[in-house]
C-alpha cells in the first residue's frame, strides 16, 4: 500500500495541531477549522407549517436550491429534504430552530464531525470550481472530483467544499494533484 | 511533387523563430506557428505515411481535421502517440515523428508488395477467405498486419485535467459565422463559451481574398477576436475540439495544453442553447490514383499558401466543380508558381474569363481521369466531356474541389435530422432534436457575408431563449469569390480499381462496386462490408462522396440513401484524457479513509483498498497475513478484540410511517421490534433475490437506525430513497449518516468486561444480545448496539466521527489487562465464517432468496412486503434450487479453494461452488461455505471439488461449525 493512502495530510489538524495548507502559485488550499454545521431532513411538502418554523427561529426563509440564505448562520439547500446550516461557534439560532422542532417528523442533528471544510482560493480557484452565476453567496451541490461535495461561493473569489470527512483526504490529494498541473 | 517555402508570406508563422524537429530520423527545420504538415511540405517531404491496406505511398492531402492520408506516429518512447494527423500537430523545438506503417521507411516500404497483391485483398477478403482449415490459424498474422501505427507499451507519463462548465451558450467553431455568434450573444450580456479547434479564432480567414466592411478579412478576424477576448462573460478556448454532443446539450471537448506537466484537458460543457458554427469541409474529387503524394484539396493548397507561406509544388493543376478552386489557383500564381490550368467539371464558369485573363489554360466540362506517376505527381490525364480522347498535362500537384460538406457530425449526434441539398450536393442540418442551431458553412450557406449575418442571428437568437434582451448586430458587408454555387456533382472517372473513395481505409470504387453486387445496399452494411469510413478519421471527407457513389451504383440519385450514422468522438482523443475525471494512478477513484485511520496506522495494520481503505491484519514481526489472522482470530476467541466497522452504511429514519416503511423494505416484520432492540433484517428486490442483509435499531417509537453492509451502502441507499420517494412516499425521512458515525466494535467473552473497564455508563449486565442504548464512556456520549458479526459477545460502540481515533486508544487501554488485540478483516472472515454467518454477494448469488440460506419466515408472512410475490412463485420451491451449506474437506488441513465447482455425475456437471474458505483456528480444520443444488437436503453427502484440474472430496454439512445454538453469543 503506497504512502498517499495510508498518510493522512488533515491528520495534524485532527489532532489539534492547526489547520492544513499548501499552495502553488495560482492556487491556495486550507482547511478551514472551527465550523459548526447541523444538518436538518424534514419532509417540508407535507409539513409545510416546517419551513415556517426554520424561518422563525432562523429570521431567514429557507435556502433555494444554489441560493443560500443567512448571514452569521447559513443555511445551504442540499436535497428538496435536506437544509446544511454552518456558521461559527454561536449558534443561538440553532438553539431556538431546536426547540421549535421538537417532536416535529424531522431529522435534525450536528453533523460537524462528519465533514470537513476546505477552502481553495487564487486565480485557479474559480477555474476549477467556476462559479453558478447568480449575485453574492452562491452554492452548488453536486458531483466534484468524483464526490458528493457541497461548493460554496461566498463572491470573494474563493470557493469553499464541504465534504464527508471520510472523504477529505482523497479531494486533498486529487486537488494537490490539479495545484501541480495549474504550475 | 516538391514543396517548398515562400520567400514571404505566411500569417501563421513567425520567421523569426526557427524549430528544428525530426522526421524518420532525418533533421528539418521549420518555423513556429508551423504544423507538422506544413513543416514537411516546406521540407520537401512528400511521402509521409503508407496506406492502410495496400501500403501506397501517402503524403499530405489536406489541413486541419480534413487529413486521411498523413498519419504519423508523434514522440518517441512512453510518449509515443500514433494515428496523430500531421495537419493537427503544432511544430516544436525538438519534435520527433516518424511515418506510419511503413517498413523499414515509408520512403522504401517492404509492405508496399501488398499493391501488387491487391486483386486477392478486394473488399471483405478475409470473410471470403483463410476459412480452410481454420480461421484462427491465420488470425494472429492478420491482427498483427492490420491496424495503423504503433500503442505505446510504456507507461504515459503525461498528466491529464478535466473541468466541468454550465453556460448560457456555447459557440463550437471560432470562424467567421462562430465569432459573430459569440459577439452577439456576449453583447446581449449572456454567459458564453466559444471553443476552436484551431491555435486561434478566424483563422480559416486567412485565405480569404477579398475584404470584410472596409478591412481585409484576417484584419477584421483580429478585431472581432480581440473583442471577443475582452468580454468578461466570454470564455474563449482555442485548439478545443468537441468530441461529443449528447442529451440535455451536454458537449464533451479536448482541449490541447502546452503545459510541460498538463497534455490534455477533458471539458464537459452543458449549455442552455448550442450554436453549431462547425464549418465545412472540402471534397476531395474522385478520378484514378487520387491517392498519389501531389494529390491535394484545392483549399488546403491556398491554406498552405497564405498561412504557412509553403507551396506544395511548382507546377499546380486544379480540378474542381465549383468556384472556389479559382481563388486557390489565383493565390497560387500570386505566389509566383506556375499553374498547369484549371480543369472544371461545369460547361461555363464567371471566374474562367478571369483566369484567362490571367493567363491560365481553364478546362470546362472537362475532368480529371487519372493521376500519373509512381511515388508522387508527375501529370494529370484529363478528358473534356464525354470524350474518350486523354489529354495530358505535367504537373506536380493536383489540387481538386468537389464542392462543400457542411461538418455536421455533432448535430447528428445531438438528434438532428439532415436533408440532402441538391443545391450544393452534400447533407445540411434539417431538424434539430435539442436547443441548438447550425450556422454558417455548417447550415450549408455558401456566401461568406450571409455565413457572418446567419452566426449573428444564430448567436442572437440563443441569447434572448436565455432570457438576455439582444440587440440586433451590425452585419459587415462581405463578398466571397469561393463558395459559390451551383457545383456539379462528384464523379468518379477513371479505373475504379484506383479510384479511392476512402483514402485512409483503401476502399476503391471497385469495392464499392463489389459490395452493391453482394447485395450490400443500405450504406451502414456497405460501410462495415468494406471499412470505409471506418478509419480514424470517421469518414469526414468520404462520406458525402461513398454514399453518392452508392446511390449511383444503384441506380438511385445523390442522396437517397442518407448517410452513416456518425458517432462520437468526432476526433482521436487520448484514453487517458476521457479518464482524466478520475486522475492517474492514486486517484484513479475515491478512497476513503476510516474515521480511525490513524490509530490503525499506528498499530501496524496493513490495509486493504475496498472503497474505504480497511485493516485486513496488524502483523507482529514477520508474521503473514494468514498467520496474522490466526493469532487475531484465537485472541478474540479466547479473550477480546477490537475491530472498526466504521464502514458500515447508517440509514436514520424517522416519521410516524417509519416502521411501516420499514416492513415493506425488509422481508422481516421490523414493526415489532420495541424501542431499545435490534433486529435482523434482509431486503430483497422485487424477485425475492438478497439484495443486503443487516440490522435495524429502534431507537423511538418513530425512530430507527438500519445498518447496511459497506460493500452494499451505497446500493441500500439508493434503493430506500427509490422507493420512499416514488413508490410508498410516506410521511418519514431518511438521512444517511454513515460518515457521521464511527463505530468501533469490541468482541470477545472478555468484551463486556474491558467496557466496564472503560467507564461505561450502561448497565451492561442488562443489556442483553439485540439491543441498543444512549449511553457515555469516559464522558462522551456514544450510542452502543450489541450485535455480533462474529458469534461472539459483541458490543458495536457508535461515536462521532472525530472521537473515533480517542475513542479507540481509550478502549484498547482499557483492554489491555485482557490481552486485547486488534484485529482485521482476514480474522473476522475467519469468525464469522465459523459460525457460518453469510456474506450477500460472497456467499450468495443473484438467484439467492431467504429460503436458500435457511431463512424460511419470509416466505410465511402474510402481509406485502418487497419480494414476497416472488418467494410464492413455484420456482422458489425448486427441489435443484442453490441452497448454502457447509463443506468440509476430508483433508482438514486443506483449504478448498474459493470458486472451485462441486462437481458429480458424467460429464461431471457443475453443482455448485465454494463462495468462502479459511482455516479454522479454533476447530483446527479447514472449513467452508458453499451453495449447492438441492444443498440443504444433501447434508452427509461426499461431494467431489473441482478447480483447475484437480479435485478434492469433501463433506456436505449445515452452516454451523461452532457454537451452533448460540450460546456464547448470548452468554
Amino acid at each position: 500500500m503506497a504512502d498517499w493512502q495510508t498518510t493522512s495530510p488533515l491528520a495534524a489538524h485532527r489532532t489539534g495541531a492547526g489547520p492544513a495548507q499548501t499552495l502553488s502559485p495560482s492556487l491556495t488550499l486550507r482547511e478551514i477549522k472551527g465550523l459548526r454545521l447541523f444538518a436538518l431532513t424534514a419532509d417540508f411538502a407535507r409539513h409545510p407549517e416546517l419551513a415556517a418554523h426554520v424561518e422563525g427561529a432562523m429570521g431567514t426563509p429557507l435556502p433555494k436550491p444554489g441560493a443560500p440564505s443567512g448571514s452569521d448562520v447559513l443555511a445551504i439547500w442540499q436535497t428538496p429534504s435536506d437544509v446544511l446550516f454552518v456558521g461559527q461557534a454561536e449558534f443561538g439560532r440553532i438553539a431556538a430552530l431546536q426547540g421549535a422542532l421538537a417532536g416535529a417528523p424531522v431529522l435534525f442533528d450536528e453533523v460537524s464531525y462528519g465533514f470537513a471544510v476546505l477552502e481553495l482560493s487564487g486565480p485557479e480557484a474559480l477555474a476549477l470550481c467556476p462559479r453558478p452565476k447568480g449575485e453574492g453567496l452562491r452554492s452548488r451541490v453536486g458531483r466534484f472530483a468524483d464526490l458528493r461535495v457541497t461548493q460554496l461561493f461566498p463572491g470573494n473569489g474563493t470557493v469553499r467544499l464541504i465534504v464527508d470527512a471520510c472523504e477529505a483526504d482523497y479531494l486533498w490529494a486529487w486537488l494537490e494533484a490539479r495545484m501541480k498541473m495549474a504550475g | 511533387m516538391s514543396g517548398f517555402r515562400l520567400a514571404r508570406g505566411g500569417a501563421d508563422i513567425d520567421r523569426t523563430r526557427p524549430l528544428t524537429f525530426r522526421f524518420d530520423g532525418k533533421r528539418l527545420q521549420g518555423f513556429a506557428g508551423d504544423t507538422l504538415a506544413s513543416a514537411l511540405l516546406a521540407n520537401g517531404v512528400s511521402i509521409v505515411a503508407r496506406s492502410f491496406k495496400y501500403h501506397r505511398p501517402r503524403g499530405v492531402f489536406g489541413t486541419g481535421f480534413a487529413e486521411p492520408n498523413a498519419l504519423i506516429q508523434l514522440g518517441d518512447g512512453a510518449n509515443a502517440t500514433p494515428n496523430i494527423p500531421a495537419t493537427l500537430v503544432p511544430l516544436t523545438e525538438g519534435l520527433t515523428a516518424r511515418g506510419q506503417n511503413g517498413w523499414p521507411s515509408v520512403e522504401h516500404d517492404l509492405g508496399a508488395i501488398n499493391s501488387r497483391l491487391a486483386p486477392f485483398l478486394a473488399a471483405g477478403f478475409y470473410y471470403k477467405t483463410f476459412m480452410w482449415p481454420g480461421w484462427r490459424l491465420f488470425e494472429p498474422v492478420i491482427r498483427r498486419a492490420a491496424g495503423i501505427g504503433k500503442s505505446p507499451v510504456l507507461p504515459d507519463p503525461d498528466a491529464y485535467d478535466t473541468r466541468e462548465r454550465q453556460c448560457d451558450v456555447l459557440v463550437i467553431g471560432g470562424g467567421p459565422a462562430g465569432m459573430m455568434a459569440a459577439l452577439a450573444a456576449a453583447r446581449a450580456g449572456a454567459d458564453v463559451v466559444l471553443i476552436e479547434a484551431d491555435t486561434r479564432l478566424g483563422a480559416s480567414l486567412a485565405v480569404e481574398p477579398r475584404g470584410i466592411g472596409d478591412m481585409p478579412a484576417a484584419t477584421w478576424g483580429e478585431e472581432v477576436a480581440c473583442e471577443i477576448a475582452h468580454f468578461e462573460n466570454v470564455t474563449c478556448l482555442t485548439r478545443t475540439t468537441a468530441l461529443g454532443y449528447y442529451d440535455h446539450n451536454f458537449v464533451t471537448a479536448a482541449q490541447e495544453i502546452d503545459r510541460r506537466a498538463l497534455r490534455q484537458r477533458l471539458w464537459k460543457l452543458r449549455a442552455k442553447r448550442i450554436v453549431q458554427a462547425t464549418g465545412a469541409f472540402e471534397r476531395p474529387l474522385l478520378f484514378a490514383n487520387n491517392d498519389r503524394p501531389g494529390v491535394m484539396l484545392a483549399g488546403s493548397v491556398h491554406d498552405y499558401l497564405s498561412r504557412y507561406a509553403v507551396a506544395p509544388g511548382h507546377t499546380p493543376l486544379f480540378a474542381t466543380t465549383n468556384d472556389s478552386a479559382y481563388a486557390a489557383a489565383f493565390a497560387a500564381q500570386e505566389a509566383g508558381l506556375d499553374v498547369r490550368g484549371i480543369v472544371d467539371a461545369r460547361a461555363d464558369c464567371a471566374l474562367a474569363d478571369e483566369a484567362r485573363r490571367r493567363g491560365i489554360a481553364v478546362h470546362l466540362n472537362s475532368a480529371v481521369v487519372a493521376a500519373k506517376g509512381g511515388k508522387c505527381v508527375t501529370a494529370a490525364e484529363i478528358v473534356p466531356g464525354d470524350s474518350r480522347q486523354t489529354q495530358t498535362i505535367a504537373c506536380d500537384v493536383i489540387a481538386s474541389s468537389g464542392g462543400w460538406t457542411p461538418a455536421v457530425q455533432l448535430f447528428t449526434q445531438s438528434g438532428g435530422t439532415l436533408r440532402f441539398d441538391e443545391a450544393s450536393g452534400g447533407f445540411v442540418p434539417d431538424r434539430s432534436a435539442q436547443a441548438e442551431q447550425s450556422c454558417g458553412a455548417a447550415a450549408g450557406i455558401v456566401d461568406l457575408g450571409t455565413c457572418l449575418k446567419s452566426g449573428a442571428e444564430a448567436g442572437r437568437f440563443a441569447a434572448e431563449q436565455c432570457g438576455y434582451t439582444a440587440a440586433a448586430l451590425e452585419i459587415p458587408s462581405a463578398s466571397s469569390m469561393a463558395f459559390t454555387p451551383p457545383y456539379t456533382a462528384v464523379e468518379a472517372r477513371g479505373e475504379a480499381k484506383n479510384i479511392f473513395v476512402d483514402l485512409q481505409t483503401d476502399v476503391t470504387l471497385a469495392d464499392m462496386d463489389l459490395a452493391v453486387r453482394e447485395n450490400y445496399r443500405s450504406p451502414e452494411h456497405v460501410k462495415r462490408y468494406t471499412v470505409w469510413g471506418m478509419g480514424t478519421d470517421q469518414g469526414r471527407l468520404s462520406a458525402v462522396n461513398g454514399v453518392s457513389v452508392l446511390a449511383k451504383l444503384q441506380g438511385l440519385p445523390p442522396g437517397a440513401l442518407g448517410t452513416t450514422k456518425f458517432r462520437p468522438p468526432f476526433a482521436p482523443v487520448a484514453l487517458n484524457t476521457i479518464a482524466a475525471t478520475h486522475g492517474k494512478a492514486k486517484l484513479l477513484r475515491p478512497w476513503q479513509h476510516l474515521p480511525g485511520h490513524g490509530w490503525h496506522q499506528r498499530h501496524g495494520a496493513v490495509f486493504e483498498d475496498l472503497g474505504y481503505l480497511r485493516p485486513s491484519h496488524y502483523p507482529r514481526g514477520a508474521e503473514t497475513m494468514d498467520e496474522a489472522a490466526q493469532r487475531e482470530a484465537q485472541a478474540v476467541r479466547g479473550g477480546v478484540g477490537l475491530i472498526e466497522a466504521s464502514s458500515f452504511g447508517k440509514f436514520e429514519l424517522k416519521g410516524p410511517d417509519a416502521a411501516r416503511f420499514l416492513d415493506r423494505v425488509s422481508a422481516f416484520r421490523l414493526s415489532r421490534l420495541a424501542v431499545g432492540r435490534v433486529g435482523y433484517h434482509l431486503m430483497l428486490n422485487e424477485l425475492g433475490t438478497i439484495l443486503d442483509d443487516g440490522v435495524v435499531a429502534r431507537l423511538a417509537h418513530d425512530h430507527f437506525l438500519l445498518v447496511a453492509s459497506s460493500g452494499h451502502a451505497v446500493r441500500v441507499a439508493r434503493w430506500l430513497e427509490d422507493w420512499l420517494q416514488c413508490e410508498w412516499p410516506g410521511d418519514v425521512v431518511m438521512r444517511d449518516v454513515t460518515a457521521q458515525w464511527a463505530v468501533l466494535t469490541l468482541a470477545g467473552p472478555k468484551a463486556r468486561a474491558v467496557l466496564k473497564a472503560a467507564s461505561c455508563s450502561l448497565d451492561l449486565d442488562a443489556f442483553p444480545h439485540h439491543s441498543v442504548a444512549a449511553a457515555t464512556i469516559a464522558g462522551l456520549g456514544v450510542r452502543i448496539q450489541r450485535v455480533s458479526f462474529t458469534g461472539e459477545p459483541s458490543y458495536e460502540i457508535n461515536v462521532p466521527s472525530a472521537y473515533a481515533e480517542a475513542m479507540a486508544e481509550h478502549l484498547f487501554r482499557a483492554g489491555e489487562p485482557f490481552g486485547i488485540v486488534p484485529f482485521g478483516l482476514e480474522a473476522q472472515e475467519i469468525l464469522r465464517l465459523e459460525k457460518g454467518y453469510l456474506h450477500v454477494g460472497t456467499d450468495t448469488d443473484g438467484e439467492t432468496q431467504p429460503a436458500d440460506i435457511g431463512w424460511m419466515s419470509p416466505g410465511k408472512r402474510d402481509d406485502d412486503f418487497l419480494g414476497r410475490s416472488a418467494l410464492h412463485h413455484p420456482s422458489a420451491q425448486a427441489p435443484m434450487r442453490q441452497q448454502s451449506v457447509g463443506l468440509e474437506a476430508l483433508d482438514p488441513n486443506y483449504v478448498l479453494p474459493v470458486g472451485a465447482h462441486i462437481i458429480g455425475g458424467h460429464p461431471a456437471p457443475s453443482q455448485g461452488f465454494v463462495t468462502s474458505s479459511m482455516f479454522s483456528p479454533t476447530l483446527n480444520r479447514s472449513l467452508a461455505l458453499a451453495l449447492l443444488k438441492g444443498g440443504q437436503r444433501r447434508h452427509g453427502e461426499i461431494v467431489r471439488v473441482w478447480s483447475e484440474g484437480r479435485e478434492w472430496p469433501a463433506r456436505v454439512t449445515g452452516s454451523r461449525f461452532f457454537d451452533p445454538k448460540g450460546e456464547r453469543l448470548h452468554g
